[in-house]
């Protein structure tokens, strides 16, 4: 009998336990965050670190985002389009999160890449970016060259493609990627997972606080 | 007269018994608990599957560019038109809760009449709505006046 009762316990345990990781994820606080991608050496010996290349994108007011518009920010960038059916609106919601929550930080900037230029025009990624109401100094919603923005996806590790067979013509991954002052790759997160999202808010502000101690 | 063995057999399969029925008390609880709303656990995967990524899991929509399903006066106003929405889309604007909103709504061409009339009833009971039950005889006459293909 005493076997039985503790057989009992135990799998009552486990059944709890295993039911609570998974509801239960919880955010790690981090002191630093790794540097993503591929590393190499120059000729003095120096770390280089894989970095986001130069670009030119549109963004919904018109004005041409360059890595100079990120100078001294963090900036949170994505891959999407604005005819979209699937995940879109809920990475939009998630990171319509991280926009109100830095709001008073102007040292965070946001970067959604169109991945479908041709019909995402300025004027339509106006009309999507006033119906998110967020300001283009901030969020910048961009398009361009078509080879320019698949080419500049491929340096965040993103798979974007056109496909037919999709819903709506496209694929992406659904990720936000986190880069920092020096334009390199510092996490990649689900963009459509809260906990995720949660994890890189607090993430954020380790970079921020980096910075921070660097000046 | 029977022999002692069988009743052996039975004793050692206790074993197995104990921790599986405590297991499934506590996966009936937690059931309970959980599946308390009206719409049902059916209707709630399906709108996870097909809805939610526009009309988030709080039915608030996002912001102007997806219109809120919680407390929406177009949920009562176009009552009869949700199966044909749901099912074949939407474009164009509309005005929900007073406020305009013109970005389309896919269709879901994959859902079988029950599967629409599961999603209505969750939509209706959900988030504090309340409203008077759509039923499946209303989804499928809703549904054959908007089919395409029976279109004369």
């Amino acid at each position: 009998m005493n076997k039985h009762f503790v057989l009992a316990i135990l799998s009552l345990v486990l059944g709890m336990l295993a039911c609570q990781t998974k509801e239960q994820r919880q955010v790690k606080i981090k002191t630093q965050l790794p540097v993503l991608g591929f590393k190499d050496l120059n000729e003095q010996g120096d770390t280089l670190y894989h970095t986001i290349p130069d670009f030119a994108f549109m963004d919904q007011d018109s004005m041409l985002v360059t890595p100079a518009t990120f100078e001294g920010k963090v900036y949170v960038a994505d891959f999407f389009f604005t005819s979209c059916p699937t995940i879109c609106p809920r990475m939009k919601a998630q990171m319509l999160r991280l926009y109100e929550h830095f709001k008073d930080e102007p040292r965070v900037a946001f970067l959604s890449h169109s991945i479908d230029p041709e019909y995402d025009q300025v004027p339509v990624l106006k009309a999507y970016a006033e119906k998110l109401e967020i300001s283009a100094s901030r969020w910048h919603l961009v398009t361009g060259d078509k080879t320019e923005i698949y080419s500049i996806a491929k340096s965040y590790f993103e798979n974007a493609a056109e496909d037919p067979n999709e819903p709506g013509g496209f694929i992406h991954s659904g990720a936000f990627y986190l880069v920092d002052t020096q334009r390199r790759i510092r996490g990649y997160y689900n963009g459509v997972d809260p906990a995720e999202v949660d994890q890189l808010m607090a993430d954020i502000q380790v970079l921020l606080h980096e910075d921070q101690s660097a000046q | 007269m029977k022999t002692k063995a069988p009743n052996k057999h039975v004793k050692t399969s206790l074993y197995f018994v104990w921790p599986l029925a405590i297991l499934g008390l506590f996966l009936l609880l937690r059931a309970l608990l959980q599946g308390g709303s009206g719409g049902g656990e059916v209707g709630q995967n399906l709108y996870n599957l097909h809805c939610m990524n526009c009309h988030q899991e709080d039915g608030k929509g996002v912001r102007g560019l997806v219109p809120p399903l919680a407390g929406a006066d177009y949920l009562q106003t176009q009552r009869q038109e949700l199966p044909c929405i749901i099912k074949y889309g939407l474009k164009g604007k509309i005005v929900v809760n007073g406020r305009e909103f013109d970005h389309p709504m896919p269709p879901n061409l994959q859902l079988s009449e029950a599967q629409v009339y599961n999603i209505i009833r969750y939509i209706q009971n959900s988030w504090g709505n309340e409203m008077q039950a759509m039923s499946l005889a209303e989804v499928k006459a809703a549904l054959r006046q908007c089919d395409p293909s029976a279109a004369k």
